[in-house]
């Protein structure tokens, strides 16, 4: 049952060049499609075209699939279909200041609608500045002032000279008035007044308490006056506004009669100015106080400007579709809250913060409402409350914009609250497959929102026809990316390069951003090279140059093993003691390497001791593995029988964890050689898993893992009996790199692809396996023989020694 | 410099104090003037005598301005009071003459407010003073009466602020009064601005005579001039003119053939613009 090493031609598939019909990429055509995810088109197509509510899409998918490009073009495509949304506009409520109402508008009369507000206002100002400047106004507010001054001059003149007909003067005292006695214009002085008869001083008395309560209640109707008079002028101020302002909103009101919201602002507007007519003005004469930039909530609080009162009929284009040639498609590439839905601004004045209803910005929601929406998954679960808003927006079906600090009612200072926008989107979130199932099996609401699931795959079958697509597709990224052309060979190249990173011979990678990164590596070297095209050296140069750029550790590693600090032979025999091989990944870069594996048994009760596990340093796939071992062991030794030996197991030099049970057919072999004493050829190395039959099942990263072993024994200098056991189910993942092809080649290694425990056993004792008779019992010279008679002879002392121990107990 | 000329300079400028609107109005005009000709400015406050006296006669009381409550005060609550009020209007003259780095002086004297006006403008160049309407009492107003009658000096009397480099009415009918007025215009109008010349005529030939004697003067001045000539002259007519040209100041010759004492101080009274009368 002898096992023939691959042919060389078996290590790598390489790619038939007649294939192909072209020199270089230049004749190809550009590719317009997304190869290899048929799964995912069809989702992405289903999901961009389903409108019924919560069929948003999840992409799941690792990066460089090509998520968001067959995303983006579905959307675009569609949306180019769609009709242009609305314009939305933030408009200020008269009604609840801090309540902004959002008006929409056909698109591309948001921004006229703004425009003309602007407008209005402009004309507002000069408008009311001539009227109130005109000389009818100054004369109506001249005459409604000078008649209130004549009713009040005429009551003081007519106190005074009934005082004088008295002989009283009326004197102003610093916080009043007097009546005084006069005589020939100056007051009495005090001591002739005292020298004045007695009658004549209290006639004089009743005379002053006479003038003095004609003059209280004179004084008490001047407030009366002032009140009136301050009312006869709001009047004649409101008249002439109004005049003013009807005048200037008519053709506004005439332009937007079929937008009912607009007229109900432009209604709520003229009542306003009208209103506020005596501020607008107080306020305007005052100008130059550089208020023109104050809030109209701060305006509200008083000396507000004009400019500041006038705000408040400004128009906050939110949305502006005018430009827009069908639905709008956004990728918002830093979904953070404030980004997606929006925020209200605030700007400092004397220190304090303040806002109002131009201060209000878009999110993304609102940029992509009446279109499609596409985000990165992560990111938007990196965000503080970014998701729960994404799925209250639509749940809710609008966007309400509200800062995270309100929303937890951290906020205490006056802020606003735009009235909410209705939402209709289609949303795409771009992540990774664990992302995606982590979020529905975690978030109930998870699947309600997002119910296409777009599955991008890794890799596709490496048939003729997905070939020369690859090679359109190879083609169409060197002249994205600007690049030259690459020849026939190269591309050919680039294939097998791909098919080696799916570790698969049979299988292409579609992670897209890896070829363009090589691409565009072999441009580089191309350009150093001077060659016009790319070509297989220049690939090959720059794979070269990638990995040993990442190799370090790799280079540490076999340079430790050479100088024997870490012990792998290469060459002779040793009793319990084979080569596994490994493979660690940094990065993106990984390597394969031999570790030592060494067993050793001794009479005991069937257990098989996984030292790695007992140290807490093996994964639970290792564990599994080395369990598998024991039920090999008893089913074939010791189904009649239990069986009598311990054994330990030891990764040995291993001080970080392992795991995978690709070791476990190596530590089989350890294992049966230490029972049956028989050596093993360490210049094999093994690797492949083991079940309790006995049967080699397929391990990953085969390549690697062969290319370490090899490179040992190459700079060890090549013995010709060196080589790697791999399981038969791995020969169709090999694209072995060339060096080893051509040790294979010339007879100096050797890849053996084994089926069974039996098969492996034999290549590394030379001795087999051996099959037993209808007794069970195995010919002696076979290494199952060897086992089992040393099985037999591990039970029979522990017999022994079992019955010895009942003697004594029974003595 | 002719002695004309010097005549007609403005060195020392009086003004009358007290704490009313119309007083700061008053102040604030003499600080610019005071600037532009580079003049001293004697503030002057006067405790009215009438008023003290009126305190210690028994049978006066104070009736609150705002509150309308009458109550029994005493002269020397009043003359403390007075003495406040000087000394709040003394660091409010100080604060506008500091800033426009002005020379001042400042005094209080008691006394009949017109009599120690008229006595003290005798030193001056030119007086100002506020004058209060009706609804404030009559006093102030009897006091820029008098001295509109009685002042040595030129007086301004104003109510209202007066804009810096508003334009200047003027009235001229040739006499050597009004032939002062223009030169006083002169030194008031600030150059670029508008002097309006107002000829009071029988007829337009007569006018025309009037402008084109004045010719050679208009050449040398910085100001635009322009005239208007009236055949009916009276205070409501030059308060309508100040009005439609847009001046704040009115120079009037005090005794004019034209204008009859008793119809100047009725204009001064009414009129909204600040006016000044030349002697």
């Amino acid at each position: 049952m002898s096992v023939s090493p691959l042919l060389p031609d078996q290590l790598y598939q390489a790619t038939d060049l007649d294939l192909f019909s072209f020199d270089n990429t230049a004749q190809l055509k550009e590719l317009s499609e997304i190869i290899g995810q048929p799964r995912a088109v069809e989702a992405v197509r289903f999901g961009t075209g389903m409108q019924s509510a919560g069929y948003n899409i999840y992409a799941l998918g690792p990066p460089g699939t090509g998520k968001r490009s067959l995303i983006m073009k579905h959307f675009q495509d569609q949306a180019s279909k769609d009709a242009v949304p609305q314009d939305w506009c933030y408009i200020h409520n008269f009604d609840q200041e801090h309540k902004p109402q959002a008006i929409p508008l056909p698109a591309g009369h948001g921004s006229k609608f703004q425009a003309d507000m602007e407008g209005f206002i402009e004309e507002l100002r000069t408008t009311l500045a001539t009227a109130f400047e005109s000389d009818e106004y100054r004369t109506r507010r001249r005459m409604v002032e000078s008649e209130v001054e004549e009713r009040q001059e005429a009551a003081f003149e007519e106190l005074q000279n009934k005082a004088q007909r008295d002989n009283f003067a009326l004197l102003r005292t610093p916080a009043g008035l007097v009546f005084a006695p006069v005589k020939a214009g100056e007051v009495i002085p005090p001591e002739d007044f005292k020298q004045l008869p007695e009658e004549i001083r209290q006639e004089m008395e009743k005379q002053v308490q006479h003038l003095q309560k004609e003059l209280q209640a004179l004084l008490q109707q001047i407030p009366i006056w002032q009140r009136d008079l301050r009312g006869s002028i709001r009047e004649l101020n409101h008249e002439i506004t109004e005049l003013v302002v009807t005048g200037l909103l008519e053709d506004l009101v005439s332009e937007y009669g079929e937008h009912p919201p607009v007229l109900e602002f432009l209604e709520a507007v003229q009542k306003d100015v009208i209103d506020n007519a005596s501020q607008l003005l107080e306020s305007d004469s005052n100008r130059g106080g550089g208020d023109s930039e104050a809030s109209p909530q701060a305006a509200s609080r008083g000396g507000r400007s004009a400019a500041a009162f006038m705000r408040r009929y400004k128009v906050n284009l939110l949305v502006n579709n005018a430009d827009a040639d069908g639905a709008p498609v956004i990728f918002e590439d830093n979904p953070t809250y404030q980004n997606l839905i929006g925020r209200v601004e605030n700007i400092a004045r004397m220190g304090t913060l303040t806002t109002d209803f131009t201060l209000i910005k878009p999110g993304s929601l609102h940029m992509a409402n009446g279109g499609y929406l596409i985000l990165d998954a992560r990111k938007v679960l990196l965000q503080p409350f970014v998701w729960e808003a994404l799925k209250r927006a639509l749940d809710s079906g609008q966007v309400r914009i509200e800062s995270p600090s309100q929303m937890l009612g951290l906020l205490s200072t006056v802020s606003l609250e735009p009235e909410p926008i209705p939402l209709d989107v289609k949303i795409a979130l771009l992540g990774d497959r664990m992302l995606y199932y982590l979020l529905s099996q975690s978030d109930p609401e998870f699947n309600e929102h997002f119910k296409v699931q777009a599955d991008f795959a890794e890799e596709m079958p490496r048939s003729p026809e997905n070939q020369r697509l690859y090679a359109q597709m190879i083609g169409t990224l060197a002249r994205s990316k600007d690049l030259r052309p690459l020849d026939k060979t190269a591309v050919a190249r680039v294939i097998e390069h791909c098919a080696r990173q799916v570790g698969d011979s049979e299988k292409l990678t579609i992670q897209v951003n890896n070829i363009v990164d090589l691409l565009q590596e072999a441009e580089y070297r191309a350009a150093e090279n001077n060659n016009p095209h790319i070509k297989s050296a220049d690939i090959q140069e720059a794979i070269d140059a990638r990995i040993y750029r990442a190799d370090r550790v790799r280079e540490r590693y076999q340079e430790n093993i050479l100088r024997e600090t870490i012990m792998i032979s290469t060459e002779g025999s040793q009793v319990g003691q084979i080569n596994g091989l490994s493979v660690v990944q940094l990065g993106d870069f990984s390597f394969g390497f031999p570790s030592r594996i060494t067993a050793s048994v001794r009479r005991g009760k069937g257990d098989v001791i996984d030292i790695e596990r007992e140290v807490e340093l093996s994964g639970p796939l290792h564990s599994k593995g080395v369990l598998i071992l024991s039920g090999f062991l008893g089913q074939r030794f010791a189904s009649e029988e239990p069986l009598a030996l311990s054994a330990s197991l030891v990764f040995e030099q291993s001080y970080s964890g392992v795991d995978g049970d690709s070791a476990s057919s190596a530590e089989l072999y350890a294992l049966l050689s230490s029972i049956s004493g028989e050596e093993i050829k360490q210049s094999l190395a093994v690797t492949g898993s083991v079940n309790q039959h006995g049967l080699i099942q397929a391990i990953g990263g085969v390549n690697e893992k062969i290319e370490g072993y090899f490179d040992i024994c190459k700079q060890r200098g090549l013995t010709g009996d060196q080589g790697v056991i791999i399981p038969a189910a791995n020969a169709k993942h090999l694209m072995l790199r060339e060096d080893v092809r051509d040790a294979v080649a010339a007879g100096k290694f050797y890849i053996y692809p084994i089926k069974t425990i039996d098969q492996g056993i034999e290549l590394l004792t030379g001795i087999q396996m051996g099959q037993a008779d209808a007794e069970g019992r195995y010919p002696p010279d076979t290494i199952s023989g060897m086992v089992q008679s040393r099985l037999a002879q591990l039970a029979e002392k522990a017999d022994t020694k079992e019955d010895q121990k009942a003697e004594n107990n029974h003595a | 410099m002719p002695e004309a000329d010097r005549i007609e300079e403005i060195r020392r400028i009086l003004i009358a104090l007290d704490a009313s609107p119309s007083s700061q109005a008053a102040l604030e005009l003499a600080a610019e003037l005071a600037v532009r000709h580079q003049a001293e400015l004697i503030g002057i406050y006067v405790e009215d005598i009438n008023l003290l006296r009126s305190a210690d006669i028994s049978i006066t009381e104070e009736v609150g301005g705002y509150s309308a409550i009458s109550r029994r005060v005493d002269s020397h609550q009043i003359e403390s009071e007075l003495k406040a009020q000087a000394r709040r209007i003394k660091e409010m003259l100080s604060s506008i003459a500091g800033r426009a780095n002005l020379r001042w002086t400042f005094r209080s004297v008691r006394g009949l407010i017109p009599g120690e006006l008229i006595a003290a403008a005798e030193e001056s160049d030119l007086i100002i003073l506020g004058k209060k309407g009706w609804s404030e009492g009559k006093q102030f107003g009897s006091t820029a009466r008098k001295l509109a009658a009685l002042s040595p000096v030129r007086s301004l009397i104003l109510e209202h602020k007066v804009r810096p480099e508003t334009p200047v009415l003027v009235l001229y009918d040739g006499s050597p009064a009004s032939q002062r007025a223009l030169k006083t215009a002169s030194r008031i109008c600030t150059p670029g601005s508008n002097l309006t010349i107002l000829v009071p005529a029988e007829d337009r030939q007569t006018a025309e005579k009037l402008y084109s004697g004045l010719a050679s003067w208009i050449e040398d001045q910085e100001f635009r001039v322009q005239f208007r000539w009236v055949n009916d002259l009276h205070g409501t007519r030059i308060s309508n003119m100040a009005l439609i040209s847009g001046c704040d100041i009115v120079i009037l010759p005090a005794q004019s053939k034209h204008l009859q004492p008793k119809a100047l101080i009725t204009m001064v009274e009414n009129a909204d613009c600040a006016v000044l009368l030349v002697r």
